[in-house]
């Protein structure tokens, strides 16, 4: 049986005039449907463009990306833009709120875009942001921004989770919160969840952890004994 | 600072559209000043020029037979620079057999002639003919024509400061250069012409001048000197001859449009380039933040900025506020010159009028770049470092209405937050969009107000001709056509002073249905009996109501009317009577004028035909004469008028590109957000769209008053005596404002698709600058 994300020989240059750079080169990997893997990797790494190709934000030079049996690396600009709609959801280093709404609006908004989605305020319960619902994005912190963030990647029942560095932006506590919400998604609404980060102390609570290097797989890792977010210590 | 001027090209060069919008606006601001002042300027210059040049005469003064020794009189006079007499006979001959009339005039020194093809006639029964006549009737130097049993040969083609504007006869405002030309030629020649004409056989040597030129400083003293003077029978100032008035008329609403109009322009554009650059400073906060940081003087910083500024406000100023002062002027002239016969307008260029606009661009852009500079240094670089605190978002007014905000969708959502909390940003994006459309509904309107003022023009007349027979017309009913008519009635024309105002009078016949006159309201007035029609304009100067008792000269003779009703007339300015109650108060009503309406509309140049076969008839105008000579005294009001929409168009489109983009870039994240959640890009593209749309509705809420006022006080400025332009808040103007204002923003914004599409959403994303 096929994995729920094949990723093929895939290779992505950039040419800026006259350097041609190359960010990604013969990256093969597969990854289950409800797994939680982090992409662990220095700054420069490719990681982000890994990810980039994942979410249907960028295109890979060469090579397949299959994703629940759909080769994306064939896609055009619109489906990937019905892909990103209906398959994906994003959560960002920066949260990326949309200033002028406030936290619910900002999830029942991501949640409209998409036929199969969740119940906004359900969402917003679970991540434990029902009481500052009716707050915009500048009133609230960090921490919560991001929370609001992540219930609006969930709500839209995204297939995908894809996290960029969910906690560079936060500290060392709020940080924790965040990944254990994360870790508590991808559990509860059985999501895949593709995290990346450079921190490798997060690694263990992983289901698999993929390490990049110069744009190469370094290696993939099964993890044997998954911590707790509580156990990890950085 | 090198590298930072080489940073500050980058930066030009990476957001080329949003430099090249500031310019433009500098550049269309600075083409109109230059070019208005400059056509004004060059008009009012050479035609001085020319009047002067050909020493155009102060007063003319006609004689009975004036002598050698009566020319010595008037250059006795105190203020008499010189004096001259001279012969003047009109002649009807027929050239190519139409009849043509010719006025001849001995050459002077005063009023000579500017020869514009040929040599001057030096030998007798040799002419010069004035080149438009020349034109339209084939003649040139060479060709020859027969008066009597002389065989004129013309030698030249010339024009005259007297006949810049050509009028047969003070009573009809026509301008018919086929039928009528202008010859000059040797005294001799004239005088044999005179003496043949005179009807009492007269001896050559008693034979005296016809018209004596006065050139003088005081030409009203010296025509109260020869009024008493023998044989005077009229004099004519300056200010008061036909062709003068007629061109001063004609460049009077043009300088009056151009002392205003690019003021309000430019002032406009000045407002806009300076919110665009205050814009881009801000913009670049974090990247002057880190400059500081690094340890730039603000005065460096400052330099390099001011180096955008003043490169925006140079390359747009100095490039086309030349190119305005030589392409605007050429527009305007050409249709000035086409009325007139006047000599070509050279254009030079006038450096004050470029260098004005290049200064006031550099000022403007300077203060703009240092205000936004001050606010940004000022900060601590730590803090500018970081990305502004968004704009606090609350609840707003809207969402009080709770059924309505219910109903709208996020997009709506957003473009309502959006518009209400920044209400600054909107404010200050909205202003260049107001100020167009306040230009553009000034241009509409006052495009609108002139055709106006045609169209009353045309509605006035009823009638397809208007007849002059060469003998009174006893009885109506008696004359004839040749052609099925539908109506005809007499009518009389003529002038008068009304309390020392020159005032033209019309008598009409009881219930006329030949000619309309309208009230203020645009309804029709009928004719009684007793009807004493009193011009508006005339009215409201004089404070003269209905009921009230007016008193109309008439060659000397006074009569007392009691006015019935007040009209409404955009052009000229005619008290309309009865015949009856002109007959009542004792006014010659003798007329050979008849107003004539075909029954079949279709016939009228076969009708025409055989009215100027007639030789009972001395002439005959077509109210479609009437009708395009009225559109020609428009024509530079109306090329003036284009020219304003058109540069107000075109600013628009900068204006709404410009703040289009800036904010397209300052929402990049949020697009690019949108983007991944999966929003398309034409929807992204639509919210733009919408905003921008609503934003245009508001500017035209506000601008289309601005813009009302604005015409009042063109068209104010505009009107005169004999041309007022109605001011109307005409809502197919407003219509039509809002429509080109629409459109260019939905222009503008397919233009700017590229932008959005041109987001790299990986780069967008990645990280806060």
């Amino acid at each position: 049986m096929s994995s729920f994300i094949e990723v093929k020989n895939v290779s992505k240059r950039y040419q800026i005039g006259e350097v041609g750079i190359h960010a990604l080169s013969e990256v093969n990997f597969t990854i289950e449907e409800g797994e939680f893997v982090i992409i662990l990797g220095a700054s420069g790494a490719g990681k982000s463009t890994l990810l980039n190709i994942l979410g249907g934000m960028d295109t890979a030079s060469e090579g397949e990306v299959v994703v629940g049996g759909e080769n994306i690396s064939k896609f055009k600009d619109r489906q990937l833009t019905n892909y990103r709609r209906e398959k994906v959801g994003f959560v960002f280093q920066f949260y990326n709120l949309i200033s002028n709404l406030n936290a619910y609006e900002n999830v029942e908004f991501a949640a409209e875009t998409c036929k199969d989605h969740l119940d906004p305020v359900d969402v917003l319960l679970r991540v434990g942001l029902e009481e500052r619902a009716g707050n915009f994005p500048t009133q609230l912190s960090g921490g919560e921004q991001q929370r609001v963030a992540i219930a609006r990647a969930v709500a839209k029942n995204p297939a995908l989770l894809l996290c960029d560095e969910p906690t560079g932006a936060l500290d060392y506590q709020t940080g924790k919160k965040v990944l254990s919400l994360l870790s508590e998604i991808n559990q509860t609404y059985k999501k895949t969840v593709i995290l990346i980060t450079h921190n490798s102390l997060i690694a263990p609570i992983a289901d698999k952890v993929i390490r990049v290097k110069s744009g190469r797989i370094e290696d993939i890792m099964l993890n044997e004994t998954i911590k707790k977010v509580e156990e990890l210590e950085w | 600072m090198k590298k930072l001027l080489v940073r500050m090209l980058r930066e030009i060069k990476s957001n080329f559209g949003q430099f090249l919008s500031i310019v433009m606006i500098i550049a269309i601001g600075s083409m109109l000043f230059s070019g208005m002042f400059a056509a004004i300027r060059a008009m009012d210059d050479s035609v001085e020029t020319y009047y002067e040049d050909q020493h155009m005469a102060d007063l003319w003064l006609t004689f009975q037979n004036a002598g050698p020794d009566d020319v010595e009189k008037l250059l006795m006079q105190r203020d008499v620079e010189t004096a001259e007499g001279r012969y003047t006979v009109s002649e009807a001959i027929t050239l190519d057999g139409q009849d043509v009339t010719l006025r001849f005039h001995s050459m002077t020194q005063i009023n000579s002639s500017l020869l514009t093809e040929g040599t001057i006639p030096d030998d007798t029964d040799e002419v010069m003919v004035d080149y438009k006549f020349a034109e339209l009737n084939n003649l040139e130097p060479g060709s020859s024509f027969v008066i009597k049993d002389h065989t004129m040969t013309v030698t030249g083609l010339c024009m005259n400061p007297e006949y810049a504007y050509k009028q047969k006869d003070s009573g009809s405002s026509s301008s018919v250069n086929k039928t009528f030309g202008i010859v000059y030629a040797t005294k001799d020649t004239v005088k044999e012409l005179v003496l043949e004409k005179s009807m009492t056989s007269m001896y050559a040597s008693d034979l005296g001048y016809q018209e004596i030129l006065v050139r003088t400083a005081n030409p009203e003293s010296i025509l109260l000197f020869a009024e008493h003077m023998d044989g005077y029978i009229a004099g004519t100032t300056r200010a008061e001859q036909a062709s003068f008035t007629t061109v001063g008329e004609a460049l009077a609403p043009i300088r009056s449009i151009a002392y205003v109009f690019p003021f309000i322009f430019f002032f406009v554009a000045a407002l806009v380039a300076f919110i665009s650059l205050s814009k881009m400073v801000e913009n670049q906060r974090m990247q002057i933040a880190v400059m500081q940081a690094i340890g730039i003087s603000k005065r460096t910083i400052r330099y390099s900025f001011f180096f955008y500024s003043i490169l925006a406000a140079l390359s747009g100023g100095i490039l086309f506020s030349l190119l305005g002062n030589l392409l605007v002027p050429k527009l305007l002239i050409q249709v000035f010159v086409n009325r007139f016969e006047l000599p070509e307008i050279p254009i030079p260029i006038y450096a004050l009028y470029c260098v004005v606009p290049v200064v006031l661009a550099v000022v403007f852009c300077q203060t703009a770049a240092w205000i936004a500079l001050q606010r940004v240094l000022s900060e601590i670089p730590a803090q500018a470092m970081r990305p502004k605190p968004p704009a606090k978002s609350k609840k707003i007014i809207l969402e009080k209405v709770g059924f309505l905000w219910t109903h709208l969708n996020y997009s709506g959502k957003l473009i309502a937050r959006n518009i209400f909390l920044n209400k600054r940003r909107i404010l200050l994006s909205a202003v260049g969009t107001i100020g167009s459309v306040m230009l553009i509904f000034t241009g509409v309107s006052l495009r609108n107000s002139a055709l106006m003022v045609l169209q009353q023009n045309a509605d006035t007349m009823q009638y397809d001709f208007n007849i002059t027979y060469n003998e009174a017309i006893e009885n109506k009913e008696s004359v004839s056509f040749a052609f099925p008519v539908q109506e005809k009635e007499l009518t009389k024309s003529g002038k008068g002073t009304l309390n020392g105002q020159e005032m033209g009078y019309q008598l009409l016949e009881e219930k006329s249905s030949l000619v309309s006159v309208f009230d203020e309201d645009g309804q029709l007035l009928p004719i009684q009996k007793n009807s004493v029609i009193l011009p508006g304009s005339y009215a409201k100067e004089n404070k003269v109501e209905v009921g009230d008792s007016i008193v109309l000269m008439v060659e000397d003779i006074s009569y007392e009317l009691l006015v019935t009703d007040i009209s409404n007339q955009y052009s000229g300015s005619t008290l309309y009577l009865c015949f009856e109650e002109a007959k009542d108060v004792g006014m010659n009503v003798s007329t050979s004028t008849i107003l004539v309406q075909a029954q079949d509309s279709a016939d009228l140049d076969k009708a025409l035909d055989t009215l100027s076969e007639a030789d009972t008839i001395k002439n005959v105008t077509t109210k479609s004469d009437v009708v395009s000579r009225s559109k020609e005294m428009l024509k530079t009001l109306n090329a003036t008028i284009l020219l304003i929409l058109v540069s107000a168009s075109i600013l628009s489109i900068t204006v709404v590109y410009n703040t289009t983009s800036i904010s397209i870039f300052e929402r990049t994240r949020e697009y690019a957000t949108l983007m991944v959640l999966g929003f398309h890009k034409h929807e992204v593209n639509h919210l733009t769209m919408v905003e921008n749309l609503v934003l245009a509705v508001f500017s035209c809420i506000c601008g289309l008053p601005l813009g009302f006022g604005l015409f009042e006080y063109i068209a104010g400025m505009v009107s005169r005596d004999n041309l007022r332009l109605p001011l109307v808040f005409d809502l197919k103007m407003a219509a039509v404002t809002v429509c080109l204002t629409l459109l260019f923003v939905i222009l503008t914004n397919l233009l700017l698709r590229k932008k959005v599409k041109d987001i790299v959403l990986t780069e967008a994303l990645k990280s806060i600058e």
